[in-house]
């Protein structure tokens, strides 16, 4: 089955997100700010990273400027709840940066899994 | 003979001079003795001496003429005063006063002269008239003085006189004297204007105690200047002719005679009303960041809290019999969660860390479509009336949210009428920066505003409410009635536009809320000739949100066509690049559309803008292959424009 890497620092969203997508059968390796991610990134594993983009240490753009770099044909989704600079505008430079989808917290996660089945079956 | 000073030498040049002396030593021995000493003093003196005759010809000068000449005198003596002084000079500014001399009179001017050795200086001369024992006038003994410096001190002193008196009359400080009492003896212009008299003789020998609103705190400000040395009274209210009250800042000092005891006070008033309200406002909109910072934050971690309680309940309901209590329980708190959603939405708008999608849109345009959409659910007892003055103003904004803004305001100014009807008046308006007493609105423009008026005839606010009404959750309305965040979400909006809202309120007279945006200085037109960005067919058409939506895309430079799904609409979508259906439920169910669509193989794909409890409760028969994205409502063009361009890229 496909892997997804979820990248979120509120653990109890971080682990819902996990259970759901299990459920589906995907592979799902979680970590808990960007460096943790870059650190756990397997790129013969990992298909689709879900990242959130404000988080503490290496923040999600940074996220997935890197991974773009590691294995460029990864799909990505950026979820972002808002912020100083706007979650519109981050999730703007998200978009630029590669992301296949972004969502605005709160979304509905049947939503979320409905489009990772669309990107990556 | 001989020592009569008649019979002396008549003629001497010196003659008037003899007078002086006493009768007594009037011989002609002393009298040559004197004139040596007299000859000694004249010649000494810093100003040119001379004696002319009436053929103007010079018979005497004193030693400073000849050395200001550098001439002897011998040189100077039997000269015409034209070859000293030049033809010019001597007819322009001698002869006149010489002549008046010789009929008798003794005459004093001021000119400019050339001397060969100091150049040109300004002089006062002295022209006394000589007469020879028959009383008749035969010289004119003339001094001249040089007073370039007095005069250039004289000169300096009227300029700088001039230049206070030119700032004084134009500064708007207002300058007083009064005496120990408090009674004015003298103001200026400014005072005048600043406290609203017809002019300055109305003030005079009134007590500035008149004036003070608080005449104790008058009392007090006198009492502190004469005891102590405070020049710095601080800010007053003070009352204008017209009764208005002004807040003043006043500084006056005690102006002492030489023994130290008081005589006057001076002092100065600026009227401070402006900068005083705008500074109020300024703490305000401080104290509005600030909560918005605060809300902000806690918005974004409830976000990601909801998020997590969304996926746990949709999880609990899979399996679970659609019957079942469980099941009906968990829907209740997904509704739940879509209020609470809605909430963090508008906490983020108010905190203006939703970005917007600004586009040049006619402010006009979106008024109207408000007006529409409101006017169904206007109660009789409400009239609601526009007055347009500037039809065609443009602004830089998102016309989804300056929907929103002016529905807030409108529902706002309805609800305060409720109970007693009214009027709603709307004036859209034109202004410039002059006209607004505003520091936040356009600080990057020096340009125009639009303006758009919200005034209403319902009970009006007392200050401190007026103060505190964007405050999110401040509500004065009864519990249940609106969450008291509407007009925190317009606050919100019209900051990120670089806009100011100022209201003004009257107990028993109304409220008038009036929202400054700065005017699209880009007058350029779009070209009409760029290639669209893609083609949107929005359904349905005629309805004031959908018909927002659609200029706001197509002002953002898409091709917007909008049609109701009758007859031949599954054609128009067909060549669409994308359908934009609005979801108007019940009166238009979005599923049988969608059916309608897929049945017949349209695979264009399909951008849904719903209400979110709408769409909760609504059974999704079809599958969502159809549907590509699903916006709730309120939703902003920047949201829009995302989903229609990441869609379309998609399929290209």
């Amino acid at each position: 089955m496909p892997g997804v890497m979820i990248v979120e620092d509120d653990a109890s969203l971080r682990e819902m997100l996990k259970e759901a997508l299990e459920k589906r059968k995907y592979t799902v390796i979680a970590a808990s700010d960007g460096r943790e991610a870059l650190a756990k990134f397997r790129p013969s594993v990992i298909d689709l990273v879900i990242t959130d983009l404000l988080m503490p240490e290496e923040d999600g753009l940074k996220v997935i400027m890197k991974v773009k770099e590691k294995k460029p044909e990864t799909k990505i989704i950026a979820i972002s709840g808002g912020g100083k600079a706007g979650p519109g505008s981050y999730l703007l430079i998200a978009r630029k940066l590669g992301a296949d989808q972004v969502f605005s917290k709160p979304f509905l996660p049947s939503e979320l899994i409905q489009k990772v089945k669309d990107i990556i079956g | 003979m001989g020592d009569s000073i008649h019979n002396s030498d008549k003629r001497h040049p010196w003659y008037s001079w003899y007078k002086w002396l006493p009768p007594g030593k009037r011989t002609l021995r002393e009298l040559k003795h004197q004139t040596f000493f007299l000859e000694q003093i004249v010649n000494s003196s810093r100003s040119m001496v001379s004696i002319i005759n009436r053929d103007y010809v010079y018979e005497k000068v004193n030693k400073t003429f000849c050395i200001n000449h550098d001439r002897v005198s011998d040189h100077i003596v039997g000269c015409h005063l034209k070859d000293i002084w030049g033809p010019d000079n001597f007819v322009n500014n001698i002869k006149g006063n010489l002549d008046k001399c010789f009929n008798g009179k003794v005459v004093f001017y001021q000119a400019f002269f050339e001397t060969p050795v100091w150049g040109k200086r300004y002089y006062e001369v002295v022209m006394r008239p000589v007469e020879d024992n028959h009383k008749k006038v035969t010289h004119a003994l003339t001094e001249t003085f040089d007073i370039t410096e007095i005069k250039l001190k004289q000169q300096a002193a009227i300029e700088i006189e001039w230049e206070f008196r030119n700032l004084e009359s134009n500064l708007p400080i207002g300058f007083f004297r009064c005496d120990l009492n408090g009674r004015l003896l003298n103001v200026n212009r400014a005072f005048t204007r600043i406290t609203g008299a017809e002019n300055e003789n109305d003030l005079i020998g009134h007590s500035v105690r008149e004036s003070y609103s608080e005449p104790e705190l008058f009392e007090i400000h006198l009492k502190t200047l004469l005891a102590e040395n405070v020049t710095s009274l601080g800010h007053v209210i003070l009352k204008k002719s017209d009764g208005q009250d002004i807040i003043c800042r006043i500084s006056a000092f005690v102006v002492r005679d030489g023994s130290g005891n008081p005589v006057y006070i001076d002092g100065a008033i600026e009227d401070f009303t402006r900068e005083a309200d705008l500074e109020k406002r300024l703490q305000q909109s401080h104290k509005l960041d600030t909560i918005g910072l605060l809300a902000g934050g806690i918005a974004h971690d409830f976000n990601t809290i909801l998020t997590t309680i969304y996926g746990y309940s949709e999880m609990s309901l899979e399996g679970l019999d659609t019957s079942s209590e469980a099941y009906q329980n968990i829907k209740k708190i997904i509704q739940a969660l879509g209020r609470a959603r809605s909430l963090t939405s508008q906490i983020l708008t108010f905190s203006r860390q939703v970005g917007q999608e600004k586009i040049s849109v006619r402010v006009l345009d979106i008024l109207q479509e408000t007006l529409g959409f409101i006017k169904p659910s206007v109660p009789d007892s409400v009239i609601l009336e526009d007055i347009i003055n500037a039809p065609d103003i443009k602004i830089k904004a998102d016309p989804t949210q300056l929907f929103r803004v002016f529905i807030n305001l409108i529902n706002n100014a309805m609800q305060a009428m409720e109970a007693n009807g009214g009027r709603l008046t709307i004036t859209l308006d034109s202004r410039k920066r002059a006209d607004i007493n505003t520091f936040i609105a356009g600080k990057k423009s020096d340009g125009e505003f639009a303006s758009i008026k919200f005034a209403d005839t319902g009970p009006g606010m007392e200050e401190s409410v007026a103060g505190r009404i964007f405050e999110p959750f401040y509500t004065t309305r009864k519990h249940g009635k609106g969450n008291g965040l509407g007009l925190s979400v317009v606050y919100g909006i019209v900051s990120e536009l670089e806009g100011d809202i100022l209201v003004n309120s009257k107990i028993n007279e109304g409220t008038s809320i009036d929202v400054i945006i700065p005017l699209d200085s880009d007058v350029t037109d779009r070209a009409d000739t760029v290639e669209p960005r893609a083609n949107l067919l929005l359904i349905p058409e005629n309805d004031n949100e959908a018909n927002i939506i659609a200029i706001a895309l197509s002002n953002s430079g898409y091709s917007v066509v909008s049609c109701n799904p009758v007859n031949n609409w599954i054609e128009k979508a067909g060549i669409a690049d994308l359908v934009i259906i609005f979801d108007k439920s019940p009166e238009m169910p979005a599923n049988d559309l969608l059916f309608s669509l897929s049945e017949t193989g349209v695979t264009t794909p399909v951008l849904m803008i719903s209400d979110f409890d709408i769409w909760l409760a609504s059974e999704k028969e079809v599958s969502s292959d159809i549907v590509k994205a699903n916006l709730f409502k309120p939703v902003s063009l920047k949201e829009i424009v995302y989903s229609i361009d990441s869609l379309i890229n998609k399929i290209s």
